[in-house]
């Protein structure tokens, strides 16, 4: 419930973003976007909130403005021009600096100076191959990468590898709407290292092991949590949607007995108005593959005559994308399920689950949906036999998920390590709840869901309505308290 | 467009039945049971085509010679290919506007006397045609199953990028096609959902050459000519596709003959004889080939190295004359049908026309066709090999095939029971469509 503040003091409220990868379907499904979209709508409410700013790279304003797809007097979507970063190289490596052209063009692409640096001469750099080894990955794939995934890993060298300044200036773009507070929805956005103000991060989870691209090795994953560390000990206030993440993933990298605020989240139901048909689904999806890029199996594909399976998240990992394609394929194959696949997202764009798509000759089932709009999410969510949910931070119930029980949609989704009673979860046991790196689970979940949908859609809906009296004003209130 | 007149100078239309590929077997007979259905009607013309590259046609023109039918004739044709610039030129002759053409290569059945080009329909009997078709002509096309859908490897294993070329352009025929044709549930599905089709889609019954089937029958002598095997024996009739799941189906049969030191195995159909350990050495170069195929070996590896104290149990008998199979299924205690898709197959109907049950993989099409027709198989799960090892050794469902009634059932499903839906569908459709968005 929204709570009444008594001579509240008028705030600016800033959201660092970094959409950090090319695709918009991806951003929009995104839960971090998601949840932002949310927040702001709340936030506008609120009589104390005097204005709102969503702070981005310059160059992504229509982007954020598409996916924070929300107008009002008090939002204003700015672009941040200086965006400095440096670029160190392995001189030595000779198949690397030939393909320096391409890397210089993708940088130049992401609106970033290049600075080539020899790293011989830094001492503190301990680990040249792996370096070595992701720069390698950079330059081969940088011609099919956004700049602005590029420019998220250079981020992070940059932050690895040096203490060099990376930082945004901003104060003459924003005047008197100058946020004196920000919020931060991922703790692995690099550019909101310098933020001055109060800082608010927000920590949906601490597992960056299976992350697009990158290798996962111990050194990596140690120097990540060097960065969130540093992260979390400069930020004002630290937020998790769960206790489990809290307790079990936040609190151990805190060096001080810090509070490790729990917020969780609220619910939208205005998503239904924004469904139509079907057949105008259809035609909407259509319509979008001809503008977007061309897709020429699915340009003129009839959606409206088939069945579908639908994953609305899908800026999760790897594997969970992985694992859940493996299901899928047995749901088709083995267990004749004559249903598609459609993914909100570029999967072509991950070489990983390209590769997997295209082994196992799954390309025509699998529909990886163009950039959605809110009618077109809402119309596939809403037409969709179920919705899938394969992977997603521990202990968090998924914004989807409530967005399918509002639409009436059954919703399959992984287990997680619920122990909190913030969601009141101890109900969320049932057979609509899988292993997340169990294909044969995640089948067999789905098969239930399928044959049982008039019963789990009836469980999810009072799950919904647990939460129905929360709405995003109340959480952003709770935020800003 | 050419008007036709047929013999009786009736005013008609002339119908191109056309088989994409050199098929042998029993797509050859459902390309030959189609061209009879279209010619029992005197208002038509049929002209039967088969690929010059194969040897059909001297059957074919044999068979139309014997058929009792003066409005239908045979001939040879081959596809030409064309680039987007040259369809382009010969779209724009016949008034046909496609508004983007998002193919890499063009196809247009040609034969020498232009029997083709003068026909006002064509219909495909397969939709495997390489490239897309130029839809000179409004054309049907008979989708025979969507196999690749479930086992994407069958044309070439570990060359999937070749063979998503190939499905794309199947796929693109069937969407662009006016009108669909499957012989059951599945496959109608799959045409929907796997291929799009946005034409009309028809289901017929499944076309078994029941006559000819029958025939056979009759020809081996009931109860005469027996197979020679003096040992009780179940018959796997199989090929060396990959889809015949022919991996699992040995794991599971080592469990069975594990547990049942009774019954041998008798494996019949094309290039099976290649499978068993003791190949002949003086094949021709065309079967050596064959069994140096990589899939082959493995599987004759396979069995050579899990079945050597099984191996006077195994009999590999390959491709067989008709009446030898005939004979074959005749006397075995059953059937086995193991496959991982397929459009569902007539030999669990053939041996129930005989009397012979099924044990049977479960799949949407085969199911289709037992439960119309009645036959109580027993079915597992091609995917396990221990449901399908427990199959086997409780064997066929123990109630007796009524066989009369079974051939009465059958009957109503064979070609000659269609009614004239399929050719009311595709004369209907009186000219090409004038505008394609994508083609």
């Amino acid at each position: 419930m929204l709570r009444v503040s008594v001579k509240q003091k008028k705030v600016n409220v800033g959201f660092w973003i970094e959409p950090e990868v090319k695709d918009l379907s991806s951003l929009s499904s995104d839960d971090s976007f998601k949840w932002i979209t949310h927040i702001v709508r709340g936030a506008v409410a609120l009589p104390y909130v005097n204005s709102i700013c969503l702070c981005c790279p310059s160059g992504r304003e229509d982007l954020l403005s598409r996916v924070v797809d929300f107008k009002h007097e008090k939002v204003q979507v700015l672009g941040l021009k200086t965006l400095d970063a440096f670029v160190y190289t392995l001189n030595d490596v000779s198949d690397l600096d030939s393909r320096r052209d391409k890397l210089e063009v993708a940088v130049e692409k992401a609106k970033m100076r290049w600075k080539p640096n020899s790293i011989e001469s830094d001492r503190r750099f301990p680990m040249k191959r792996v370096l070595e080894r992701r720069l390698e990955s950079i330059a081969i794939f940088a011609a099919s990468w956004s700049g602005y995934q590029l420019a998220r890993l250079v981020g992070f060298f940059k932050k690895r590898f040096s203490n060099s300044s990376f930082r945004v200036r901003f104060d003459e773009d924003l005047g008197d709407a100058k946020p004196s507070v920000w919020i931060v929805a991922n703790p692995a956005w690099t550019g909101a290292g310098n933020l001055p103000g109060d800082r608010y991060l927000i920590i949906p989870e601490v597992d960056f092991t299976n992350g697009l691209m990158l290798e996962q090795t111990n050194e990596w994953i140690e120097s990540l949590k060097t960065f969130i560390r540093t992260n979390l000990e400069t930020s004002k206030k630290i937020i998790c949607f769960s206790h489990e993440v809290a307790n079990s993933q936040v609190k151990p990298l805190l060096a001080s007995d810090r509070p490790v605020h729990v917020l969780k989240h609220g619910v939208d139901s205005s998503l239904p108005e924004c469904a139509v048909s079907k057949t105008a689904m259809a035609d909407l999806l259509r319509e979008k593959l001809r503008t977007h890029k061309l897709n020429r199996h699915f340009c003129d594909f009839p959606f409206e005559n088939v069945d579908y399976i639908f994953i609305g998240d899908c800026t999760r990992t790897v594997s969970g994308m992985q694992y859940a394609i493996t299901a899928y394929e047995q749901l088709l194959r083995r267990y004749r399920l004559n249903c598609k696949l459609f993914v909100n997202s570029d999967l072509d764009s991950n070489p990983v689950v390209s590769r997997l798509l295209h082994s196992r000759g799954l390309v025509f089932d699998v529909f990886q949906t163009p950039p959605l709009d809110r009618t077109l999410y809402a119309s596939l969510i809403k037409h969709a036999k179920c919705l899938l949910v394969p992977d997603r931070p521990d202990g968090v119930i998924p914004i989807s998920y409530y967005e399918a029980a509002t639409l009436g949609t059954p919703v399959a989704m992984c287990k997680t390590s619920i122990n909190s009673g913030v969601y009141g979860e101890s109900t969320w046991t049932g057979r609509e709840f899988f292993h997340k790196s169990d294909p044969h689970d995640i089948a067999e979940c789905v098969r239930y869901v399928l044959e049982n949908q008039d019963e789990v859609r009836k469980t999810q809906f009072e799950q919904y309505m647990n939460l129905a009296d929360r709405n995003w004003s109340a959480v952003a209130e709770e935020l800003l308290s | 467009m050419t008007s036709v007149r047929n013999p009786s100078g009736q005013s008609t239309a002339s119908i191109g039945i056309i088989l994409p590929h050199a098929y042998r077997g029993g797509t050859f007979r459902l390309f030959r049971s189609i061209c009879r259905y279209f010619a029992k009607f005197p208002e038509l013309n049929v002209v039967s085509a088969v690929p010059a590259t194969g040897s059909q046609i001297e059957t074919l023109s044999e068979w139309v010679k014997e058929q009792e039918f003066n409005n239908l004739q045979a001939c040879e044709f081959s596809f030409e290919t064309y680039n987007e610039n040259e369809a382009k030129e010969i779209l724009k002759k016949s008034g046909i506007v496609a508004k983007q053409f998002i193919s890499d290569s063009y196809y247009l059945p040609k034969d020498s006397s232009g029997l083709l080009m003068d026909c006002t329909h064509w219909f495909f009997v397969s939709d495997r045609i390489m490239e897309v078709l130029l839809p000179l002509k409004p054309y049907g096309i008979f989708v025979t199953d969507h196999l690749h859908r479930y086992y994407p490897y069958i044309f070439h294993e570990n060359a999937y990028a070749a063979q998503e070329y190939c499905i794309w352009n199947f796929q693109r025929n069937i969407r662009n096609a006016d009108l669909c044709v499957a012989s059951t549930d599945g496959t109608v599905e799959d045409v929907v959902s796997f291929s799009g089709a946005t034409g009309k889609i028809i289901k017929v019954p499944i076309g078994m050459d029941v006559e000819h089937f029958l025939q056979l029958i009759n020809k081996c002598g009931e109860g005469q000519d027996g197979c020679s095997f003096t040992f009780p024996y179940f018959i796997w009739v199989t090929n060396s596709s990959h889809h015949k799941n022919h991996e699992n189906a040995l794991l599971a049969l080592k469990k069975f003959f594990g547990q049942n030191a009774r019954l041998h195995i008798v494996v019949v159909g094309c290039n099976t004889d290649l499978f068993s350990p003791n190949i002949e050495a003086n094949l021709c170069d065309s079967r050596r080939a064959a069994a140096s195929d990589a899939y082959i070996s493995r599987i004759r590896n396979m069995i050579a190295e899990e079945f050597e104290e099984y191996s006077d149990r195994i009999h590999f008998e390959g491709e067989v004359t008709d009446e030898r199979y005939v004979q074959l299924l005749r006397d075995a205690e059953f059937l086995w049908h193991n496959v991982i898709a397929d459009n569902g197959t007539y030999s669990i109907i053939e041996a129930a026309c005989l009397g012979v049950p099924s044990v049977s993989s479960n799949y949407p099409q085969v199911k289709e066709i037992c439960d119309l027709l009645q036959l109580n198989v027993r079915y597992f799960d091609p995917y396990d090999v221990q449901r399908t090892a427990q199959a086997l050794l409780e064997g066929p469902d123990p109630s007796v095939i009524d066989r009369q009634c079974t051939i009465k059932r059958v009957c109503t499903t064979g070609h000659e029971e269609w009614t004239d839906e399929l050719k009311k569908s595709l004369i209907e459709i009186d000219s090409p469509r004038k505008c394609l968005e994508y083609l």
